[in-house]
């Protein structure tokens, strides 16, 4: 029998774990697949440190509409915006639970293991995933589609948390930092705000574990604010303090950054400026394509198999559509199981296309029957990208 | 969402001290051309690795300005201000040097 070593390490020898993905950018558009530090494998590496680690969008696919919609979680993308420390021991880890409060606190895990757990599978997506695809280009980080992944988180729930210490009348929000600090003095630490309502709500959690175990490192041990249906920038990691605010928040990862236009889409014309701006908050409906990359040759055959994940937003996902003529005309996708609002859900299609160049659309409709828009977005951050994307390739 | 029983056996695991061993693989910027990569090296490593810099897009001097202004008043970067012109200078280089795949 071939040990599980022995097969991971032919795996990681093979030329195909080891081919080179073009994230479609354009220009340093060509990278490398690498297994940069200890738990991460075959990733994207925008940028060594702090890291930014992107999944390519291959590791998403599976041949079945039934296999798990998990995002395995040593390939699950990686953000930090600072550096972090990398040694956690969860024992002697304290949440500070303060500001207007009747009550403030410290809070150990084992406090927070008695409150009653809960689980929910939800997609993490960094607010500038496809950022690295806007025309015009914007600076930040480079993403193309693979700041995302889906897993199952479990914790106790933010609103019990904060029960134990009583909000005044009057609190307003809830700002969570964590233990990532800025390299000089002065620098804004991260920390990101959500109305109380929204913080005390059903979903909002505190998770511990990721995928069934403990939460890595990597990913904000020793625990994280989970806030389904909402971009990653407010899943703040290796969560130590939760302020309650009686006034809104004015700091610097609220006010200026993680802006997008108060418009439609969040789209403005490249260049103009002087537009009201809010914070980016609920994701919108997406798809990718998993099994064919942009620029693909296939060989030909009779019933070629279109196939990928889609994601309602912040609801369900209702419907996926697929055109092979670049939107002119659509068939419906047939869709996996629902694995709750949150969740990845899995499509697929079987297109007959005679031999040549085709360009591939997918299309994903929510439970609201919002669907993915036919022209990108743009605007100066990057965000929210959400536009049905064009894969053109040659059946040969 | 569902409630769950609290799982000793979870807990012990959850509470197990983690570490992890980062390193620097993206390696030093190089000099391009007559533009030497000191200046970026000695005033842009301190918060990043350079493929931060290097996987930028084309950018502008206006946009390079911009962002070495953003990184001194926002993120208090000590950047000496006799460097800049050689940050400009490379960073305008290697975006010049941006082409397509």
């Amino acid at each position: 029998m071939i040990s599980r070593r022995h097969l991971l390490s032919v795996l990681a020898a093979s030329p195909a774990a080891a081919a080179p993905v073009d994230l479609g950018l354009g220009i340093a558009s060509t990278r490398p697949l690498a297994d940069p530090f200890e738990g991460k494998r075959a990733m994207i590496v925008q940028r060594s440190l702090p890291p930014l680690l992107e999944t390519p969008l291959a590791a998403f696919d599976a041949d079945s509409l039934a296999a798990s919609t998990l995002t395995p979680t040593e390939r699950f993308f990686v953000r930090w915006h600072y550096p972090f420390p990398t040694d956690i021991d969860p024992s002697a880890h304290r949440i500070s639970v303060s500001g207007h409060v009747a009550k403030p606190l410290s809070l150990s895990l084992e406090d927070l293991a008695r409150l009653p757990q809960t689980e929910v599978i939800a997609i993490n997506q960094c607010a500038g995933n496809g950022r690295g695809l806007f025309a015009p280009r914007v600076p930040g980080a480079q993403w193309a589609n693979g700041a995302m992944g889906n897993a199952r988180w479990r914790g106790p729930r933010l609103r019990d948390v904060l029960a134990l210490a009583n909000p005044n009348t009057g609190a307003l929000a809830v700002r969570a930092s964590g233990l990532d600090a800025p390299p000089f003095e002065g620098a804004p630490a991260f920390a990101k705000s959500l109305a109380l309502d929204h913080a005390m709500d059903d979903e909002v959690m505190l998770a511990t574990h990721m995928n069934d175990v403990a939460l890595p490192l990597i990913h904000g041990a020793p625990i994280r604010l989970v806030v389904p249906g909402w971009y990653s920038t407010y899943w703040v990691k290796m969560l130590d303090k939760l302020e309650i605010l009686a006034t809104p928040d004015d700091g610097y990862w609220m006010a200026k950054a993680y802006r997008a236009p108060a418009t439609p889409h969040a789209s403005v014309i490249p260049g103009a400026s002087g537009f009201a701006t809010r914070p980016v908050t609920a994701m919108v409906p997406r798809s990718v394509i998993t099994n064919l990359a942009p620029g693909a040759r296939q060989p030909w055959t009779q019933r070629l198999p279109v196939r990928g994940v889609a994601m309602g937003g912040d609801t369900h996902v209702a419907a996926v559509h697929i055109s092979a003529d670049d939107g002119r005309s659509w068939q419906p996708a047939t869709l996996g199981p629902d694995h709750g609002r949150h969740s990845f859900r899995r499509f697929e299609a079987a297109l007959e296309l005679p031999r040549g160049a085709h360009v591939l659309r997918t299309r994903a409709t929510n439970s609201r029957g919002e669907s993915q828009a036919m022209e990108a977005n743009w605007n100066p951050g990057g965000f929210y990208r959400g536009v049905s994307e064009a894969v053109p390739m040659e059946l040969v | 969402m569902r409630a769950l029983f609290i799982l000793p056996a979870l807990l012990l695991i959850a509470a197990a001290p983690q570490s992890l061993v980062l390193s620097d693989e993206d390696g030093a910027f190089e000099d391009i051309a007559r533009n030497s990569a000191d200046a970026m090296n000695a005033n842009c490593l301190a918060c990043h690795s350079s493929a931060m810099v290097t996987h930028q897009p084309a950018l502008t001097p206006m946009q390079w300005r911009e962002t070495i202004t953003k990184m001194k008043t926002v993120y208090k970067a000590p950047i000496e201000a006799a460097d800049e012109p050689a940050l400009i200078a490379w960073l305008t280089a290697h975006s010049a040097r941006q082409k397509p795949d």
